[in-house]
């Protein structure tokens, strides 16, 4: 192999680096609008309130819960008696 | 920003949408996409820009598919591949150039050595942009890209021995342009 053949070879294999020259901007720019979420703390006490809501649901809805609507009653029945 | 890793940059653009986290993945791999764009789109920078552009914010937009099995730049490359075939449009980038028309860009100037860095790597970009669209895929992934023969040969979505077999014709093409020019101009 001749110098020439090393140069373009060399040349062929090397990196080359392309300055950014605004591009990094361009494409920020260019990017959707940034979407609209709930910062975490939210997130998660929405997230609470809904398994909270759901737990009180099934209480009541399902007949499973059906102790805690009698214990219920009996206690406002034991409040009226004393 | 710029010290954390890819993976780490890359979560916080999933969690948190972090725009500057984003920002720092494009800095740190422009030179890369947009060097090989510039190599398979002939040497054309406008072109090579504007795909490796679509290349980013498609990348931003599936970022979810992301497995990290693949490093992040050889994923971005293959996105970048095929910004190249479906936005320039795969026979218009591929029509072959008439040998007759195929020359040296730039004639050197007296006392210039044709080995002079921006006059071979002009010849050079016209050399490549002789070959034919398959061998000039895989040169242009293969060499100066960070890329091994495999991830080149998985971007192109070929078997490695088909890629290696692209390269070295390739290869034999350059060497004959880049020696005749130099014989004719030495």
């Amino acid at each position: 192999m001749t110098d020439h053949d090393h140069d373009w070879r060399r040349q062929l294999e090397t990196p080359g680096h392309l300055d950014d020259r605004g591009f990094t901007a361009r494409v920020m720019a260019a990017l959707p609008p940034r979407r609209r979420g709930l910062s975490p703390a939210r997130r998660a006490a929405v997230l609470m309130g809904c398994a909270v809501l759901a737990g009180l649901l099934g209480l009541f809805v399902l007949p499973g819960g059906s102790f805690v609507a009698h214990a219920f009653r009996g206690a406002v029945a034991a409040a009226r008696r004393a | 920003m710029d010290k954390l890793s890819d993976s780490a940059l890359i979560s916080r653009v999933l969690v948190d949408d972090d725009r500057n986290a984003f920002s720092e993945l494009v800095r740190r791999y422009q030179s890369q996409v947009r060097g090989l764009l510039r190599k398979l789109t002939g040497g054309d920078p406008t072109l090579a820009d504007d795909l490796a552009q679509e290349t980013f914010l498609r990348g931003y937009r599936s970022l979810k598919s992301y497995r990290g099995t693949a490093r992040f730049s050889t994923w971005l490359c293959q996105i970048a591949y095929r910004c190249y075939l479906t936005e320039a449009g795969r026979a218009r980038m591929r029509a072959e150039v008439p040998e007759e028309v195929a020359g040296p860009v730039h004639e050197a100037a007296p006392g210039e050595s044709r080995e002079t860095g921006a006059l071979l790597q002009r010849d050079l970009a016209r050399a490549l942009e002789s070959l034919n669209g398959e061998e000039r895929e895989a040169i242009a992934l293969a060499f100066g890209q960070d890329l091994s023969h495999e991830e080149a040969a998985a971007v192109l979505g070929c078997p490695l021995g088909t890629l290696k077999s692209r390269i070295n014709r390739g290869l034999e093409k350059l060497e004959l342009r880049m020696t005749s020019w130099r014989s004719k101009h030495a």
